[in-house]
């Protein structure tokens, strides 16, 4: 069972498709993207920079259907990290995906839900849409000192403006 | 021999009528079992148009304006894979030389491939999209046999987990028999997602000592590449 970070760095060059950069003017965050896979567990693989953001590559990218979900989180034991401020978002709050290309995908915030990661709803964040849709994933609820995890997911669902 | 074996047994017999009742003749495999106790992987597919071929991989769109949403979840120990199917404009009704029409089938995008997995028909949930719910336990067959061997024999669901990307999932009817809508297989993670370490936004949160190494596990890569900044 590993939950360890792996991804370290953003991808020297970024496809044109795929996400190089997330922006989130309402709760200022500004991150360039690593590009994750899947752990051996099975589980999501995470930033092990807590200052960066990452995109789950075997989803979907912006100008095609959904989703693409962004990984990043809420804090390390030095403090808050890059999605610390997720929870504050408001229904119409922008995102901003910047691709390879340069060219910015935005996107409205739809709701924000936390959800226990033990009944984790897989498919309404990862399961493919329709849609040009944006999902943004972070920590949330009570913290499990002795696991080192916090027993919540937050997460962000957002459309294609 | 599994404990559970004596309950799948009748709850296939009364599955088996409805199977029947909806996919034509149901086969003694592929048997329809309750949804087992946890999964090894899970996968989902954006199934469209413009991504079906026919059976020498030419390019032949499908129902134009359908989209297909198909979620799997496996337990390749015992080789169960439940489905959550949903179609969204494909019109009925459905044909295939297979027993049923919407199938997983080995070929990478682009491809042509055999039949793997037959699954029952999506069917008309009252709310104008079909829909296709449940579990399957091989082995799998598909009622399709080119050359004497059903083309689900030998399959097991080790070989998807193995290559998602080799396999994909359709829909075919009367009016799109190479497909009314296509997509190949991608994986999805399973369980929560590991994204905090403090304890900083916990709703129990109260001060620890800070300043331990946070970067668990971020030693023994190899060369770092310089950040580039991507919105300058």
């Amino acid at each position: 069972m590993t939950t360890a970070p792996t991804a370290l760095t953003p991808p020297p060059v970024v496809a044109p498709a795929e996400p190089a950069a997330v922006a989130i003017p309402s709760i200022g965050v500004r991150s360039d993207l690593l590009h994750l896979g899947l752990a051996a567990d099975g589980s999501a693989e995470v930033p092990a920079d807590y200052a960066l953001a990452g995109w789950f590559r075997e989803g979907g990218r912006p100008g095609g259907r959904g989703p693409t979900v962004l990984l990043g989180h809420v804090d390390s034991r030095d403090g808050p990290a890059v999605f610390y401020r997720l929870r504050d978002l408001s229904p119409g709050d922008a995102i901003e995906v910047a691709t390879g290309d340069g060219s910015v995908a935005r996107y409205a915030v739809d709701r924000v839900e936390q959800v226990p990661k033990d009944e984790f709803p897989t498919f309404e964040v990862f399961g493919a849409t329709r849609d040009d849709v944006l999902r943004l994933v972070t920590c949330a609820g009570d913290f499990d000192r002795g696991e080192r995890s916090y027993t919540d997911n937050l997460v962000v669902h957002a459309t294609r403006l | 021999m599994r404990p559970t074996v004596r309950r799948i047994a009748i709850l296939s017999a009364i599955t088996t009528v409805s199977v029947a009742l909806s996919a034509g003749v149901a086969s003694a495999q592929d048997t329809e079992v309750p949804e087992p106790s946890s999964f090894t992987s899970m996968f989902t597919a954006m199934a469209t148009p413009d991504m079906v071929v026919n059976a020498d991989g030419v390019a032949t769109p499908g129902e134009e304006g359908a989209t297909g949403t198909f979620n799997y979840r496996i337990n390749s120990d015992e080789e169960i894979i439940c489905y959550d199917i949903t179609l969204n404009g494909v019109t009925p009704p459905y044909e295939s030389p297979a027993r049923t029409a919407t199938h997983i089938h080995e070929g990478t995008a682009g491809m042509a491939g055999p039949p793997r997995i037959a699954f029952p028909n999506p069917e008309d949930d009252g709310s104008g999209a079909l829909r296709s719910e449940g579990c399957l336990q091989g082995p799998f067959t598909t009622g399709v046999a080119p050359e004497g061997t059903d083309t689900g024999e030998g399959f097991s669901l080790a070989q998807i987990e193995a290559d998602p990307s080799s396999f994909f999932t359709d829909s075919h009817t009367a009016n799109f028999t190479a497909g009314a809508v296509r997509g190949q297989l991608t994986s999805v993670p399973m369980g929560g997602v590991a994204t905090g370490a403090g304890g900083a936004a916990s709703e129990n949160w109260a001060p620890v000592a800070l300043g331990a190494a946070a970067l668990v596990g971020a030693a023994g890569v190899g060369t770092l590449v310089a950040r580039r900044r991507a919105q300058d």
